[in-house]
């Protein structure tokens, strides 16, 4: 039974428009041995206030639904535990991510980060026979790499809402877009890789990264982002004018 | 499958996506540098633009450019300089660590080679004020 | 639900700037005319040259640096000593290529400034004024080292 009381700041809108919202507090039961920063959301909603709009499915990192800032840093909220993030004492502040449109609250709309990732074409079934190998632990150590998957991306969001160039220019096709991108051109499948290339291959696609590496920091799959745009970015230099046996 | 489809976008003022991209964020190593290596980039540019309009004077024969050395060499126009190669400095070897990332070295170590830039363009500066100001 | 609600920091994010559905436009294939299918697009080419100029600014840069200052007497040169020094065959090539890839490094970091915070319309027409504006710049500079050469000793 939780016995300690935590307070929390809240950002809440009942609009879209995150410059009409503001921070709220509130404080709820809570329990640093066992809760997760989502326990503690859904414990406000279900104890406090039954308006507070948030995200959420799985509640195991598996569906990047929750993704909400937790003292100013991207996470999800259903992987973080609370020890983690809090000392027993101090007020813990949650936010939306940023760069995504809101709708409410803690909630953000992810179709156009999606609906990019769509344009891409990733192709979601791919055979699995490597992951298996490893998972099964029949995988020798050079196998390893190449079943690293890109399918750990949960598209999340939090490495888009981390990017300061993102924030600044809406045209950015951002972080998730140009990893789901680099690992097409990795490991083609039935993808076009010249297509997804030419959709990347923009001043506001792999040419207007900046380096921050906020996005690989953020990651809570361990994706990567930040390399994989630098890889995208080889991948394009090493295209050359007229290159014998090119596609016409 | 949404297919690709142009929409209007609708841009917010200059102003305010410079205060988005002027944002502080402590906690990433890359965000101090970004902002720095812009930072620097920019003053370096006027400063640029400053140091051709100068160089005009050398136009006017020894007696346009040798009357503005003595303005040059004073105090604070000396500790101005030393500022300068501070940024020149830091510019250009976060340039090199960002070309590099491009080019596959060093992202899996972008913090440690942060602070490599960072503390290296220190001690090069310390050493040019110091030769410069002794 | 609030104990107090606090006026907070305008909170620092994009706003809803995109339609849902907007999908940006691929590399225009017209920016590689000529160069056939595959090449490098324009925007790939620029940062190449932007990484290439500053790689050679690391090196001529520093050898300006130190020769004009470093290794001037009282740490800077006068009139007779500029031209002096410009005089030598392999000074005039490094401050010539000093000043090509100064200018060009500047137009093009000006540029990137720009693509983070214009829109794709403004981004062109800015585009064609730093270009013009390094030009003149570069004509400028060619015509200063110019004149020095060919001054009076």
């Amino acid at each position: 039974m939780p016995d300690e009381q935590i307070r929390l700041r809240l950002w809440r809108t009942t609009t879209p428009q995150r410059e009409r919202g503001a921070f709220v507090e509130t404080s709820v039961r809570a329990d640093r041995a066992v809760d997760s920063v989502l326990d503690v959301i859904e414990r406000v909603w279900a104890e406090v206030d039954p308006t507070l709009v948030f995200r959420h499915a799985c509640h195991h990192a598996s569906c990047g639904t929750c993704a909400v800032r937790v003292n100013g840093r991207e996470r999800l909220p259903c992987i973080t535990a609370l020890s983690d993030v809090w000392d027993g004492h101090s007020t813990l502040t949650i936010e939306p991510l940023r760069n995504v449109p809101l709708i409410a609250d803690l909630a953000v709309d992810p179709t156009l980060q999606l609906d990019q990732l769509a344009a891409l074409r990733f192709p979601y079934v791919r055979t699995v026979e490597e992951s298996v190998r490893c998972a099964t632990g029949i995988a020798r150590d050079a196998d390893v790499g190449t079943a690293e998957r890109f399918e750990d991306c949960l598209e999340c969001l939090a490495c888009v809402s981390a990017c300061p160039v993102a924030s600044g220019s809406p045209e950015y096709l951002g972080p998730a877009v140009l990893a789901a991108a680099q690992r097409i051109a990795e490991e083609p499948r039935h993808g076009d890789v010249e297509r997804v290339l030419d959709l990347v291959d923009t001043d506001h696609g792999v040419w207007q990264c900046r380096s921050v590496w906020a996005c690989s920091a953020v990651c809570p799959s361990g994706v990567d982002p930040g390399a994989r745009i630098m890889d995208l970015r080889r991948r394009l230099l090493r295209r050359r004018p007229m290159a014998v046996g090119a596609p016409a | 499958m949404a297919a690709p489809q142009a929409v209007t976008v609708r841009s917010p003022g200059l102003l305010r996506r410079l205060a988005y991209w002027l944002e502080p964020r402590w906690r990433d190593p890359g965000w101090l540098a970004f902002a720095l290596n812009r930072l620097t980039g920019h003053i370096l540019v006027l400063y640029l633009i400053l140091h051709l309009v100068v160089l005009s004077q050398l136009l006017d024969g020894p007696s346009g450019w040798d009357r503005l050395l003595g303005i040059f060499g004073s105090r604070p126009f000396l500790v101005g300089d030393v500022l300068l190669i501070a940024a020149v400095v830091f510019h250009g070897l976060n340039g090199l660590r960002v070309a590099a990332l491009t080019f596959g070295y060093g992202a899996r170590h972008t913090t440690a080679l942060i602070v490599v830039v960072l503390v290296v363009s220190t001690v090069l500066s310390a050493l040019a004020g110091w030769a410069i100001l002794t | 639900m609030s104990e107090q609600v606090q006026p907070g920091r305008r909170f620092l994010g994009r706003p809803d700037a995109v339609e849902p559905g907007y999908v940006p436009p691929a590399s225009d294939t017209s920016s590689r005319a000529g160069l056939g299918a595959g090449a490098r697009s324009r925007a790939g080419r620029l940062w190449l040259l932007q990484a290439l100029t500053g790689a050679m600014l690391v090196g001529v840069l520093a050898v300006h640096l130190v020769a004009q200052h470093f290794l001037a007497p009282d740490g800077l040169r006068d009139y007779a000593n500029v031209v002096d020094y410009l005089r030598q065959p392999l000074a005039a090539v490094i401050e010539v290529m000093l000043l090509g890839s100064v200018i060009v490094h500047v137009c093009l970091g000006l540029r990137s400034s720009l693509v983070d915070v214009l829109g794709e319309a403004a981004l062109r027409r800015v585009s064609i004024g730093l270009a013009f504006a390094g030009i003149v710049a570069i004509g400028y500079g060619l015509w200063l080292i110019i004149a020095l050469l060919t001054a009076p000793a």
